[in-house]
């Protein structure tokens, strides 16, 4: 019981939080492009707030899905945070906190957006949401090798006992295969949260809007809250399973200290996407994703020689 | 005499009626309208011709007859280094054919010259002239549920409160794509709402999986009649305004090149201190121009820091713009016989100031760029402009030199003040969107220097004549500058009244469409806007000429519904070779 509560608490504290966080990212995303950007850290939620009171509008030819997509994604988004043992690491074993549970919830995620986008009609939109799965193909595989070596190194799947593992120092980063395997999860990480040179969902000039171009008002505004979740979840799956500094088993201590290491990583990525163009999908980005697969498969191999 | 050369080698194969010099470098010669086609196909390949426009004209008040005007600038082929007429040799050669009113048809030059194909298609459009034989005979400029035998330029075209009834939406016809026919291609539609541009344009992209097979495109949706509204209502001074107004960024080559034409149709030399100025504020407008294009380019491939910086930068020059002409970016001083508004020698010492913090600035900028090999190869090899295409369809600018044609309309035909002044003509080989920015990046550091040398060696004294010259009713000369985005020409005949009867505006852009469709084939979905970009497309620029808007609002929906309809059926053709 205790569990669960403490599940719908990180949820609605991250969903919460995750606007402002993306204010700080776009406060200082505009001092780097010399221009001025919002007066404060909080514009996200004013924005949101601002679509989700406009009307919607939907295409004659869509169907129930793309009415009900971005409800669905947010709802995915959620469910991948509480599946993350931010608050409740040291309560007893749920089976919910799973990395194949992630994994799929990740997979189910990109299917409703790429579905939803196929719905809406727009030949962007479609365009954008083969891309996205074709994303997916690119990075899925690295994915999850980083996260097989993981798991054949704790001898279990449940996040849980990853994360105590790592704290009583039976895993970690002596372990050659464990931190070769951060190397491309991280990668993995960054292009699975869409950030410039790996998004799409935003190509707005090369696709028109890409997968959201039929979205608009409360719809346009719980899809972007959505992306936003999806992105905490990233970096929260991150964090659970490489980040090796246990300071609390405290529920609320150890939720601020995850935001704020969760902030500033995706703070810090503003770094990465705000400079450069984007990777075309069969140009810098197939490059880039055949060598992260590289460097999986060199943890995988470290693994299976036992080093 | 200038050009003889040329008249004497058409006169072996076709009779030449008639042989006109006004001003010396404009030649027009009269053919027969049988002879129209290989005239212009022996000025244009044979001799190293470019198509620089074509003006159809009525003047049934005048002789009775419908007129042709092909103005073909020679200046040597360009396709290799050598092939290129000395600058005594080069001129504007006009091939001027009568049609009858009777029966004002024509053979077709784009048979044998492609470059005119969209200047036949709009002399259907606003004078019912047919091209016999035109591979392309759709409308042009205006909209498909136009009424038929009503032409806007003809004098006796219509009321000006005449306003055809709309037709239902049901009953206004399709216009006609050019598909490609083959399975599985995809139907993709960009526009006529244009995220990259915001102006109106449709564009029919037809894919195969990501890649772009064929495209077609339909522009004007944006009708204003300026021409029309200039022949009988303005007078020169006016005109200036409205020329300056056919562009949102290039205005103002319009604006001189427009008033420069009327000054040339009557021989008018105007005072060296108002030519520098007017090439100052000419060369100011490729510097805003240019940066907003390197800034777009960046932008549409998602590099978002660059453009934003690009941008600030571009801030410099708009505030130059404003210090020398009173304006950010509509100057409004040009008029017949000079200019309105002088520099002072504190606005060009801060002039000075401005162009080396630009200078610097913009090296800095476009070296960073360089340096990131994300965005270089997002833009090498991407919608290469063949050499051949942009021989045949007289492509000009940067897209063509970016192509390797050393083509500048400031080099071949030097106008005003540039005769005083020294500058390189930018050209790459590449013909990719690389090539077209490079040549962009160079020619930013050009018109600097460009600026700075008028800075140093402006003459002194008056900046405009007194008028003793009268207009000479149905004199008529063609006027060049070289815009941002390419050669502009614009055409004007006199008339009566100090009111102009015929003023043909030729947009750099409108040269640069045609060969369009050849550069997005094979390149990817993702490239489509960046080619058209990198192409500097000025929409407003071609939307000039036609008559009523009162389709405009209706057109647009429907173009919309269309759009709709598209993207639900993802349409399979039937095979055939393509």
């Amino acid at each position: 019981m205790t569990v669960l509560f403490l599940m719908i608490f990180q949820v609605v504290i991250i969903a919460l939080a995750a606007p402002f966080f993306d204010g700080i990212a776009r406060v200082l995303r505009a001092r780097l492009q010399a221009r001025k950007g919002p007066p404060d850290f909080f514009q996200t939620y004013r924005d949101i707030i601002k679509l989700y009171k406009r009307g919607r509008t939907a295409p004659k030819c869509a169907h129930w899905f793309f009415t009900y997509a971005p409800y669905f994604l947010y709802a995915t988004g959620a469910a991948m945070l509480a599946a993350m043992p931010i608050t409740y690491a040291g309560y007893e074993s749920v089976g919910y906190s799973d990395i194949f549970v992630l994994v799929y919830l990740a997979a189910l995620l990109k299917f409703v957006f790429g579905v939803a986008s196929i719905d809406s009609g727009n030949p962007f939109a479609a365009v954008g949401g083969s891309r996205e799965q074709m994303i997916g193909v690119f990075v899925e595989p690295v994915l999850i090798i980083s996260l097989l070596v993981v798991m054949l190194l704790a001898g279990t799947s449940n996040l849980i006992d990853i994360k105590n593992m790592m704290y009583a120092g039976e895993i970690g980063y002596f372990m050659p295969a464990f931190a070769v395997a951060s190397i491309s999860f991280l990668w993995a990480m960054y292009v699975e949260s869409g950030r410039n040179p790996y998004d799409l969902a935003e190509a707005e000039q090369e696709l028109q809007e890409g997968l959201l171009g039929e979205y608009s008002g409360s719809d346009f505004g719980v899809a972007q809250a959505a992306l936003m979740l999806k992105q905490f979840a990233m970096i929260g799956l991150f964090i659970t399973i490489f980040e090796p500094f246990n300071l609390t088993m405290h529920p609320i201590l150890s939720l601020i200290l995850f935001l704020i290491k969760a902030g500033l990583f995706y703070v810090g990525a503003v770094f990465i996407d705000n400079f450069g163009a984007r990777y075309k999908l069969l140009g810098g980005f197939k490059t880039n994703a055949t060598f992260a697969l590289g460097v999986s498969v060199v943890a995988l191999v470290l693994y299976i020689v036992g080093a | 005499m200038k050009g003889d050369k040329f008249i004497n080698k058409l006169k072996e194969k076709i009779t030449v009626k008639d042989v006109s010099r006004m001003p010396e470098e404009q030649i027009t010669i009269t053919v027969d309208r049988a002879d129209l086609p290989e005239a212009v196909r022996m000025l244009y390949y044979d001799m190293g011709g470019w198509l620089s426009t074509m003006v159809p004209n009525d003047e049934r008040a005048i002789n009775g007859n419908y007129v042709l005007y092909y103005a073909i600038s020679m200046e040597g082929g360009k396709m290799t280094p050598e092939d290129e007429l000395p600058p005594e040799d080069k001129c504007w050669i006009t091939v001027k054919a009568y049609i009858p009113a009777h029966d004002p048809t024509y053979p077709s030059v784009t048979c044998k010259v492609p470059a005119a194909v969209w200047y036949e298609r709009e002399a259907y459009d606003m004078f019912g002239l047919v091209a016999v034989g035109l591979p392309d005979p759709r409308r042009l400029m205006l909209s498909d549920d136009w009424p038929d035998g009503l032409y806007p330029l003809r004098k006796d075209a219509m009321e000006y409160n005449y306003r055809p009834d709309p037709v239902d939406h049901a009953d206004e016809p399709d216009y006609d794509f050019m598909h490609p026919e083959g399975s599985g291609t995809l139907d993709i539609p960009l526009g006529p709402l244009h995220i990259t541009s915001d102006e109106p344009g449709h564009f029919r992209l037809y894919c195969d999986g990501d890649t772009i097979i064929d495209a077609d495109y339909r522009l004007f949706y944006q009708h204003r009649g300026m021409e029309k509204l200039a022949e009988n209502r303005m007078s020169y001074d006016q005109m200036a305004f409205l020329a300056e107004r056919v562009c949102g960024i290039c205005g103002y080559a319009h604006a001189t090149a427009c008033i420069e034409a009327a000054e040339r149709a009557i021989d008018m030399e105007i005072p060296r201190r108002a030519q520098a100025i007017r090439i100052i504020n000419q060369e100011i407008e490729r510097l805003h121009s240019h940066m907003l294009n390197i800034g777009l380019a960046c932008e549409v491939t998602g590099n978002i820091n660059a453009f934003m910086h690009i941008f600030r930068i571009r801030e410099y020059s708009m505030e130059l713009a404003q210090l020398v002409s009173g304006g950010r970016k509509t100057y409004g001083n040009v008029v017949v016989g000079g200019m309105r508004r002088d520099i002072s020698a504190k606005e060009t010492k801060r002039g000075l100031e401005l162009l080396d913090i630009m200078e610097t600035q913009i090296k800095e900028v476009w070296e960073a760029v360089m340096e990131d090999d994300s965005q270089v190869s997002r833009w090498k090899g991407v919608g290469i402009l063949d050499r051949q295409v942009a021989r045949d369809f007289s492509a000009v600018g940067p897209n063509i030199r970016g192509s390797g044609f050393k083509r500048d309309t400031r080099y071949d035909h030097p106008y005003d003040f540039h005769d005083a002044i020294d500058f390189k003509v930018i050209v790459e080989d590449g013909g990719d969107v690389f090539a077209r920015e490079t040549v962009r990046y160079g020619e930013l550091l050009q018109t600097i220097s460009i600026i700075r040398q008028c800075f140093e060696l402006m003459p002194s004294g008056s900046i405009v004549i007194n008028h003793s010259k009268r207009i000479i009713p149905n004199a008529f000369a063609l006027a060049n500058n070289e815009a941002p985005r390419g050669e502009n020409i614009h055409w004007i005949q006199h008339g009566n009244a100090h009111k102009v009867n015929r003023w043909r505006c030729r947009a750099a852009t409108y040269n640069n469409w045609p060969s369009l469709r050849y550069q997005f084939r094979g390149n990817t979905i993702a490239d489509a806007a960046l080619i058209v970009c990198s192409m500097d497309p000025c929409y407003s620029c071609t939307d000039r000429t036609t008559l009523i808007d009162v389709k405009t609002g209706k057109s647009k929906i429907l173009s919309h519904d269309e759009l709709k309809r598209y993207a639900q059926t993802l349409k399979n053709h039937p095979m055939k070779n393509m």
